[in-house]
């Protein structure tokens, strides 16, 4: 049984419903959002009357009223709903005021002066109504979009631990059971099976029972022949004990069936933690802000817009340190990586409850720095689980999983995070972080029920260590490759992502907006990841593929002027496009980085772990490097041709790697070197 | 439990957790809009009437000696629940209603606006020639807001239901038909080609039987040689069984392992 059918069904399913409750909440919103505003727009006409009518009450002729542009003016400012106002008296316009947006529909309001009608004052609506609707809309769709990547993560595991895996188990045990002869074995298949495994089971008992007799006879027969032949029995004997022997050999029994265990368990767990974990993304810098209104000793040293960076500095500086530690001997002597999960889930569930309770900045950079370690440790535990589980041929693909996931739970915890902010309290959303976290010991207790460890590899190599790593990994000129191009890549991608993009479109977009364009980032690898790595089974093509996606992604960075310099809708069109490019890149480099880097001479000599580890921290030099590089040519020149100067420097990146990266060097076995790399 | 219970139970759970999650973010996200285009309106109106302050603070009149009834009357709604005019110090110097303010304010210098358990603080600041002179403070009523709210709420969970109530037997269709039909279908052709013995049928779809057929074969090859080498030459020829009537006791003993060997 394939769990391709039931996915398509369920996801098909809930997209259908899904989208048929969007379209009926649309509906009805947008009547009550149109009711609003005509209420909204009758009040205003109702003030504007008063106010008029109270010049008028004083004697004042309708055509004598002065400066009624401006007054008109006023009121269109603080009214982005309204378009234009106009005063007019039969037809003749005494003042008026109009913005450059255009008119939609038109409403009248009479002005009455001693009971009679004088004039009327003319609103024309602006589209303001259906630009909300339609932000509505994509707000809305990208709210479906997170129920079905929700959808997707739970449907995968609980299809593929509960349904597929148990079917594949119980084809496997009752092949065993014929296979040995053993008529003990499937015990615990799937009840539907019953009936085929009892008849299975009726024909080997049958079986064993002429095996048996058929032995017995042939015993017998040995011990009439002992007890009257004396001479020459020995060459009957001999044939005798060799049939006996086959007999033997047909139920013969190693008594236990193989445990199936599929990489992808592990992608509830970091889809899980990257929502939990990241609710509170949107809205940090926010609540350090509200933070400060406490003073503590760092606010004697630092600036505010300094302390309002600081809990994200100090979470990246912490898990840079922490992925490093858990490379090195020390770690591996103390904490068995198959704890990893717990720990990493204690760490952060106790960081986002600190961050909840936090009642000044220093606390809430401890609980940012609690959050770091637990964050190393998964990211860590979760990559290795997968290369330890997977087979080169299928690596890239197991690997994409784990970037679809965490992109899926950065996607879903922007969204979700911030209509938990919005309804409820900056620490509401982080207690329900906890909680989202707290939802993963499940995952993790069901992947260890099964006995799965992830420490069979390194069982090989205890003594590991950071020191014997970059001993050995100084003279491997691949993994140097590796880890300068991951480094490139993170400088490309946060540089552009977290640091240009906003910059780029703050002056022509509203923050909502940017938000709403950055999401697109997410979308190919969720979608495509699994897909465009499927193809991707050799070291060769790992690599090729590397340097083809990031070659792309440093062209379209450098073309980046000739299509931005149009209206704005090109302008975001254009960074749609290189954000599009950017989400398939990083879906094809990042598990192939990781691919290539458990392939190399270092990683093969002592263990994926300590290569993963380290190779996480150094990615995070690249991370924190990339605002400032992009910073740097900013200040110089301006964005756009920072932009460009990332794009150059992804492409030059990528063609040093392509000439230095040895492909036959990483797939050589490791025949003459030892655990200390001699 | 059976697999396609499972299939049910399962997917019915996670349909439920995620159409349950997807209606609680629809409807936060909806109400939440519909509460800021609720508040709206009073910022429109705040405006106004801060306008009109600002225009008289503008003559050079002191704050505290406008008269905020002529001024106010007829530019107040009727669904506010209060309006205050506050001066620098935070000091209220006038209000709509004839309530006691509910918390002391603080003025300030920009557009705030504080949402507080019962109701919404609207402040505007009103500005003289040159600088800020007070806060005009509108209070709404967070119930009245949350009660419009509420209807839709309802309409909107009823939809839900609906969708849900009438989707849920269109999805166990769906699983019947593409999924527990053909399960229960390879389970029937499973019991029949092993009963027809169609090996090759049960090895296509992962079942190996040919164990059990080689060991058939091997058990039918075994008898075969055994009877064989009962009769062959091995036991005649080789064979040496002392006594006076050896040949008698070598066919006895013949007949007597035949009848052993070939005994099922």
């Amino acid at each position: 049984m394939r769990n391709r059918r039931l996915i398509i069904i369920v996801l098909s399913f809930v997209c259908l419903s899904l989208c048929l409750y969007m379209v009926s909440n649309a509906v009805m919103f947008k009547s009550e959002y149109e009711r609003q505003t005509q209420d909204q727009l009758r009040e205003l006409g109702r003030i504007v009357k008063i106010e008029i009518e109270y010049a008028l009450g004083l004697g004042i002729p309708i055509t004598s009223l002065g400066d009624m542009d401006r007054f008109l003016g006023d009121i269109l400012k603080n009214t982005p709903e309204l378009s234009s106002i106009q005063l007019l008296a039969e037809d003749r316009v005494l003042g008026q005021a109009q913005n450059d947006t255009e008119v939609i529909q038109h409403f009248t309001i009479p002005v009455v002066a001693q009971g009679e009608t004088v004039g009327q004052i003319r609103f024309g609506m602006s589209d303001e109504l259906g630009k909300r609707t339609l932000a509505m809309l994509f707000d809305l769709i990208t709210i479906v979009m997170a129920g079905l990547i929700i959808t997707y993560e739970i449907i995968r595991f609980f299809s593929s631990r509960l349904i597929v895996l148990p079917f594949r188990q119980a084809l496997s045990q009752i092949n065993v059971m014929i296979q040995e002869l053993n008529p003990c074995l499937a015990v615990d298949v799937p009840r539907e099976f019953g009936p085929f495994v009892d008849r299975i089971r009726q024909r080997i008992i049958i079986r064993l029972e002429q095996i048996h007799r058929f032995r017995s006879n042939l015993d017998q027969v040995a011990a009439i022949f002992l007890s009257q032949v004396f001479y020459g029995r020995q060459a009957f004997l001999g044939e005798l004990k060799s049939w006996r022997a086959s007999l033997d050999d047909l139920v013969q029994s190693k008594g236990h069936t193989q445990t199936l265990v599929d990489p992808s368990q592990i992608r509830p767990v970091v889809f899980l933690f990257f929502l939990g974990a990241n609710l509170q993304a949107s809205f940090l810098p926010l609540f350090s802000k509200e933070l400060l209104v406490t003073p503590t000793f760092l606010s004697e040293i630092f600036s505010n817009e300094i302390l309002m960076g600081l809990p994200i500095t100090c979470y990246m500086f912490t898990v840079f340190l922490v992925m490093l530690f858990m490379g090195s001997a020390t770690f591996k002597q103390w904490i068995s990586m198959d704890y990893a999960i717990g720990i990493g889930i204690f760490f952060t569930v106790s960081g986002l409850i600190m961050g909840g309770l936090a009642q000044d900045i220093v606390q809430l950079i401890f609980s940012r720095m609690f959050g770091a370690v637990g964050f190393a440790l998964i990211v860590v535990y979760a990559k290795q689980f997968i290369v330890e589980h997977t087979t080169e041929k299928n690596r890239a693909l197991h690997l994409a999983g784990f970037t679809a996931a965490f992109s899926g739970g950065i996607f879903c915890s922007v969204i979700i995070g911030s209509i938990l902010v919005e309804y409820f309290s900056y620490r509401f959303a982080f207690f329900t972080a906890a909680a989202i976290v707290l939802v993963i010991y499940l995952f993790d207790y069901m992947i260890f029920s099964d006995k799965v460890s992830v420490t069979k590899a390194e069982a090989k190599v205890p003594s590991s260590g950071l020191k014997m790593f970059f001993k050995i990994g100084i003279t491997d000129l691949n993994l140097i490759c590796i880890f300068i191009h991951g480094i490139f890549t993170r400088i490309t991608f946060i540089g552009f992502f977290y640091y240009s993009v906003p910059v780029f479109l703050k002056p022509s977009f509203a923050f909502a907006d940017i938000g709403r364009i950055m999401m697109f980032y997410s979308l190919p690898s969720v979608l495509l990841g699994g897909f465009i790595n499927r193809r991707i089974k050799r070291i060769g093509q790992s690599k090729a593929s590397v340097v083809g996606s990031n070659i792309l992604v440093g062209a379209v960075l450098v073309l980046f002027p000739f299509f931005t310099s149009g209206p704005v809708w090109g302008k975001g069109v254009f960074v749609i496009f290189s954000l599009l490019v950017l989400g398939i890149s990083n879906s094809i480099t990042f598990p192939a980085q990781s691919s290539l880097l458990v392939n190399t001479k270092t990683a093969q000599i002592l263990g994926a772990r300590t290569a993963l580890s380290v190779y996480s921290s150094f990615e995070r030099i690249g991370s924190s490097l990339g605002p400032v590089f992009f910073g740097f040519f900013s200040s110089c020149y301006d964005i756009t041709w920072a932009i460009v100067a990332g794009g150059l420097l992804c492409i030059a990146g990528n063609l040093i790697f392509l000439c230095l990266f040895n492909t036959n060097a990483s797939t050589e076995p490791m025949l003459n070197v030892d655990v200390k790399g001699k | 439990m059976k697999l396609r219970s499972r299939i049910m139970i399962i997917t019915f759970l996670i349909i439920l957790f995620v159409q349950g999650l997807n209606c609680f973010l629809e409807i936060g996200f909806l109400a939440n809009n519909l509460e800021e285009n609720n508040l709206r309106r009073y910022h429109i109106i705040g405006n106004q009437i801060r306008r009109k302050l600002n225009i008289s603070l503008g003559f050079g009149k002191p704050l505290v000696q406008l008269n905020f009834r002529r001024l106010l009357t007829d530019l107040i709604p009727d669904d506010i629940e209060n309006l205050h005019v506050i001066d620098r110090t935070g000091k209220v110097i006038y209000s709509a209603r004839q309530k006691e303010a509910e918390v002391p304010f603080a003025m300030t210098q920009t557009f705030q606006r504080v949402k507080n358990l019962n109701s919404y603080h609207i402040f505007l600041p009103i500005r003289g020639r040159t600088e800020v002179q007070g806060n005009l403070i509108l209070v709404v009523s967070l119930k009245d807001i949350q009660e419009k709210l509420l209807v839709l709420i309802r309409r909107s969970f009823f939809n839900f239901i609906v969708i849900l109530g009438l989707s849920l037997p269109l999805l166990y269709g769906l699983l019947t038909f593409f999924i527990n039909r053909p399960y229960n279908r390879f389970l029937l052709d499973i019991n029949i080609w092993l009963v027809q013995g169609s090996s090759e049928r049960l090895r296509e779809n992962g079942i190996d039987v040919s164990p059990l057929l080689k060991s058939e074969q091997q058990l039918k090859k075994l008898r075969a040689s055994a009877r064989h080498l009962n009769n062959s030459s091995a036991l005649h020829d080789h064979v040496d069984i002392p006594g006076t009537d050896a040949e008698a006791k070598k066919i006895d003993l013949t007949q007597q392992l035949t009848r052993i060997i070939t005994m099922n």
